[in-house]
């Protein structure tokens, strides 16, 4: 068990090195730093008393779209880059599991957007000093809910990239993730008396479907209590991040078995 | 027996290529055996079956049918590949590493402990010549380079069998005797090595045993000096101050004799050539040369082709 662990982290360290080291994820990096830098000019165009408003929503915003961004484009490269590049082979014909390569991969990522989380966080939280927002306990509640949302983005581009090209993956993961943001409001509409799947019942096994399958990623948003500054109970954080991590350990199970399949030629 | 630490029965494998899913099949049946301390030898034409063979071996490709073990267990098994190091073909390598850095991530998932790892690093980036590039990433690193770090890589584990897919191919003159130098030496050390290549002489220079395939069958299996001697057709002989009554006596024995005045030069059989050699001892005669001439690899498999037609 100890000697299967240390063969995950070594390949999760191994990954968090390549990302570390590619400029393309540097410049993502940057860019969404200088972004939530800018919501300070930004708030200078508002009415004063909206300019709290515009840093607390810009910073959590960019802090969760740079996330989902590098999640989908790192995400789905994480395996593939492996086959096209062959590396695969090296690595492989080691005493490793397939499962634990998987495994390994999927925890570079997640140390990976740890650190993104972190970095941008505290960028955020520097703009809010510097607007004279006093930071709340629900500002780490709410970057703790864009991880575990993260996570599960970056679990389906995992899942996605073990056996589909990068464009597919990404197009996939980038739907599942609009999907997933939708899935409150489905759900809201099956149980309405009017709308959609009233007026097309034909339509509401699609819906149930829906609901059913995908992850609802609304519920890792709390942008809306942060703005009515209500507070985000800690037992809502933890059935969230629960049902996050629910999430991540199937689509890397599932993963980790289509990878077990495969041939590499 | 109990010194085989490679079984590999009836393997076979086939691919589906294409939109229509045409089937190919890559290896049709190959049946062999490596034994401990051996340098045994994979000699194929390329697209033989030679490196979907190997992948094989390594669990990255499955069989279709067939059994291998390594070490009595199947090729899956960690524990198994523990005691193998594996250098791929053409091998591809993280490139934003630098030599040491690659070296040392294969050693935590062999499980070296970290003092052992750093020992080991530095004396294989030594071992391979790679001590003027460890502040390189691979990036900037030629194929004869990238070789090197392959191998390093492969004995990172001190594996008890090294497998390695064309090793010498994108080497210089240097670096191939310089490769072939640490195949000998491992073997001195104990070490079992499986190497495959298309070139005769590399796999004759080095091999106890051999294995050959074409068209993902085998085509020979066994000692590599009983396969060399089947090969060999004739040999060529070249003598000087050669009496014109030995000349008639031994053109009466070879095939095929030029005579330059002074000098001969002639082709017999192996048989032939040895009593060709003793009669120009005898008549004092200076033998320049005796040079078995040994078929192309191209001419052994038309041979076997038609030997197996037949």
């Amino acid at each position: 068990m100890n000697a299967s662990l240390n063969r995950i982290v070594a390949i999760g360290l191994n990954t968090f090195k390549e990302a570390a080291r590619n400029r393309a994820f540097i410049g993502l990096m940057v860019g969404a730093l200088v972004l939530i830098l800018a919501s300070l000019i930004v708030s200078e165009l508002v009415v004063f008393d909206q300019r709290r408003r515009v840093v607390q929503d810009f910073g959590l915003f960019f802090i969760s779209f740079a996330g989902v961004v590098i999640s989908v484009t790192i995400g789905v490269l994480l395996v593939f880059k492996e086959l096209e590049r062959k590396t695969i082979y090296s690595l492989l014909s080691k005493p490793v599991y397939r499962h634990e390569f998987i495994l390994g991969r999927y925890l570079g990522m997640f140390m990976i957007l740890i650190t993104v989380t972190v970095v941008l966080a505290l960028a955020w939280y520097s703009v809010l000093l510097l607007r004279d927002v006093p930071i709340r306990l629900v500002f780490f509640k709410a970057v703790l809910l864009v991880l575990a949302e993260l996570s599960i983005v970056a679990a389906v581009a995992v899942l996605f990239s073990s056996f589909s090209t990068p464009i597919l993956s990404g197009i996939f993961t980038f739907g599942i993730y609009i999907l997933g943001r939708q899935v409150y409001y489905i759900e809201e509409m099956l149980l309405a008396r009017k709308g959609l799947f009233v007026s097309a019942p034909q339509l509401r096994p699609v819906g149930k479907a829906v609901t059913a399958i995908f992850p609802d990623l609304s519920m890792f948003d709390v942008g809306k209590e942060i703005l009515l500054e209500v507070d985000v109970p800690w037992l809502y954080v933890s059935q969230a991040l629960g049902y996050g991590l629910a999430y991540v350990v199937l689509l890397v199970t599932l993963a980790a078995l289509v990878f077990q399949r495969r041939d590499f030629v | 027996m109990t010194d085989q630490i490679m079984v590999v029965e009836d393997l076979k494998k086939t691919f589906k290529v294409g939109f229509a899913r045409k089937v190919v099949e890559a290896v049709r049946g190959i049946s062999f055996t490596v034994n401990q301390g051996e340098i045994f030898g994979f000699l194929g034409p390329n697209g033989a079956g030679k490196t979907t063979t190997m992948k094989m071996l390594m669990d990255l490709i499955r069989p279709s049918s067939g059994r291998i073990e390594l070490y009595g267990a199947p090729p899956g098994s960690v524990e198994a590949r523990k005691r193998v190091g594996y250098l791929p073909e053409q091998p591809y390598f993280y490139d934003y590493l630098k030599p040491g850095e690659l070296v040392d991530f294969f050693g935590q998932l062999y499980g070296v402990p970290r003092s052992e790892r750093v020992k080991r690093v530095n004396e294989l980036l030594t071992l391979v010549g790679l001590d003027h590039a460890r502040d390189r990433t691979l990036r900037k690193f030629s194929k004869g380079m990238l070789q090197r770090a392959g191998l390093a890589q492969a004995l990172i584990g001190d594996p008890e069998l090294v497998i390695l897919d064309e090793p010498l191919s994108g080497l210089d003159p240097i670096g191939r005797k310089e490769l072939k130098d640490i195949i000998v030496s491992l073997k001195q050390r104990g070490k079992t090595i499986f190497f495959s290549s298309h070139i005769l002489a590399d796999i004759e220079l080095l091999c106890d045993r051999m294995a050959i395939v074409d068209k993902g069958l085998l085509k020979y299996f066994g000692p590599t000096s009983e396969f060399v001697l089947k090969g060999q057709k004739e040999v060529e002989v070249i003598a000087s101050n050669v009496s014109a009554t030995v000349k008639e006596a031994i053109t009466a024995r070879a095939q095929n004799v030029e005579d330059f005045g002074e000098k001969v030069k002639l082709l017999a059989t192996r048989d032939e050539a040895t009593v060709i050699v003793e009669l120009l001892v005898k008549a004092g005669a200076q033998v320049d040369a005796v040079v078995p001439r040994s078929e192309s690899l191209e001419e052994i498999f038309v041979r076997t082709a038609q030997e197996g037609a037949a």
